[in-house]
């Protein structure tokens, strides 16, 4: 069996909805997991349960053979023991240390020397250099973001969690910092799971896309499946498909695949056919 | 500092009863606090016969008894600060140093502390002036010993006593300026609250 994390949880909130969450993320290499849902989905309990932050009420949370959460056995383990890096939504940067003091945060137990080198590292890595002895009062938003994520990367976590990393960003920042996430996590030899509500990011970021509305997740697959082949009318009204019309496929041919609906026949691209997609269309 | 901590984070739903024992100083007469500490000092309480045995000599009437009255009788005045303060301070970054692998003591002594400083400095100082100044817990659990439980204010007192009015003036300005000096600390740390008596 491949090394992988396996999460299977409830968490219940007094007079919230109860959220349930069934995944599995490949651990070791570079791997990206979308959340994706509309806002009080349940993705950020979620998150806040895998990183030890929210205790659930019931299931099991295993790092390949580590138990993280066990509900049957009474294992908790603390968001500490964890080893994880933890992005959270506004970046929770500390606001009395520099941003070198915010990097080596985490890795104050190392040698000086090994401390130096890894915020060289980041500062190179994520494009800071000249801002080490700023406070984070004295940055942008998109610097921001970047020491976050610089922090929590200088302590090399096992599986990295990110909370809408870009939405707090204005328009042109977040087109910006799009790239550079995706280029920055697809260098890192750690699975990630990330939040969002915005399908444009969903896309750039994602091998997988897991879909969640109403507390519960309605579709796991890789961009292309979800997007294009939406499991259902939610998922489909999730993920941006405007229009469903609900028809019987009637014939396939030369990569065509013709539906009735109604009394009409519809003719369709197969999306299997197509190496590029588009999930609008 | 521990019970402030306690008190900002505890889910406890019976908190509210430490945080009405913690305050009780604030609206209770000295000298009924300083009846009871005097009472569970006394050679008859087992807190009063423990600490004998251990010690040799009474707690009541002595140095030591008239500390641990004080730090009493003055805690609302640092924990209510100190409450406020840490509980002031964003849960997020508290969060944050945790799934960063720091432990929960090193989170408090390297995160909240820092971002709690001038709650904490306003309960030190609060706290240390109101000691300087109080009166019946004194008296009633100290006695008036000179040079071991005779404090500022019963000075005042005895001087006047003795119609010794100058005398008396004299200790009164001193005690006069020190707490106007100290309440001015105080609020030049804090300008923008009222904290002497801190909501929460």
């Amino acid at each position: 069996m491949a090394d992988e994390m396996t999460a299977d949880f409830e968490k219940r909130y007094d007079g919230g909805p109860t959220i349930r969450a069934a995944l599995r993320l490949p651990v070791g290499h570079s791997h990206v997991t979308v959340l994706f849902g509309p806002s009080g989905a349940g993705k950020t309990t979620v998150l806040r349960c895998l990183a030890g932050l929210e205790r659930p009420e019931r299931g099991r949370i295993r790092f390949v053979d580590e138990p993280w959460v066990d509900t049957d056995l009474g294992v908790m383990a603390s968001p500490q023991a964890r080893g994880i890096g933890y992005l959270f939504q506004d970046y929770a940067l500390f606001p009395h240390l520099t941003v070198a003091g915010n990097i080596t945060y985490a890795i104050h137990g190392l040698d000086r020397e090994e401390q130096h080198t890894r915020l060289a590292e980041m500062l190179r890595l994520l494009r800071l250099e000249g801002l080490e002895d700023r406070r984070p009062a004295q940055l942008s938003g998109g610097q921001q973001q970047r020491v976050a994520l610089a922090r929590v990367l200088a302590r090399r976590p096992r599986l990295l969690l990110l909370d809408e990393p870009l939405s707090a960003l204005d328009a042109p920042t977040r087109e910006q910092l799009r790239g550079e996430l995706r280029s920055v996590l697809r260098g890192q030899s750690m699975p990630t799971l990330c939040v969002t509500h915005d399908w444009v990011e969903a896309l750039t970021l994602a091998d997988d896309v897991a879909v969640m509305a109403g507390g519960r997740i309605l579709q796991t697959g890789s961009p292309d499946q979800v997007f294009s082949k939406p499991a259902n009318a939610d998922v489909a009204a999730i993920v941006g498909v405007e229009t469903v019309i609900l028809g019987r496929v009637s014939g396939r041919q030369d990569g065509l695949a013709a539906f009735d609906v109604g009394d009409k026949r519809l003719w369709a691209v197969e999306a299997s056919s197509i190496s590029a997609f588009g999930p609008r269309t | 500092m521990p019970i402030a901590y306690w008190l900002t984070y505890s889910r406890w739903r019976w908190k509210f009863l430490v945080e009405s024992v913690v305050a009780l100083p604030l609206v209770l007469p000295p000298t009924v606090l300083g009846f009871y500490v005097l009472v569970a000092f006394g050679p008859k309480s087992s807190l009063g016969q423990g600490y004998q045995a251990l010690v040799g000599h009474p707690l009541a009437f002595t140095f030591e008894g008239l500390l641990f009255a004080s730090v009493l009788y003055s805690l609302p005045f640092a924990v209510q600060p100190f409450t406020s303060a840490f509980g002031a301070v964003d849960p997020k970054l508290v969060e944050a140093s945790w799934t960063l692998g720091i432990s929960r003591l090193a989170t408090f002594l390297r995160v909240t502390l820092p971002l709690s400083i001038a709650g904490v400095v306003t309960g030190l100082v609060l706290s240390f002036a109101h000691t300087m100044g109080e009166f019946g817990v004194v008296l009633m659990v100290g006695g008036n010993i000179p040079g071991v439980t005779r404090t500022v204010s019963i000075d005042i007192y005895d001087e006047v006593q003795a119609l010794n009015y100058a005398g008396a003036a004299e200790t009164a300005l001193v005690l006069l300026i020190f707490s106007f000096v100290t309440l001015s600390i105080v609020y030049a740390l804090n300008r923008r609250m009222w904290v002497v008596w801190p909501t929460r």
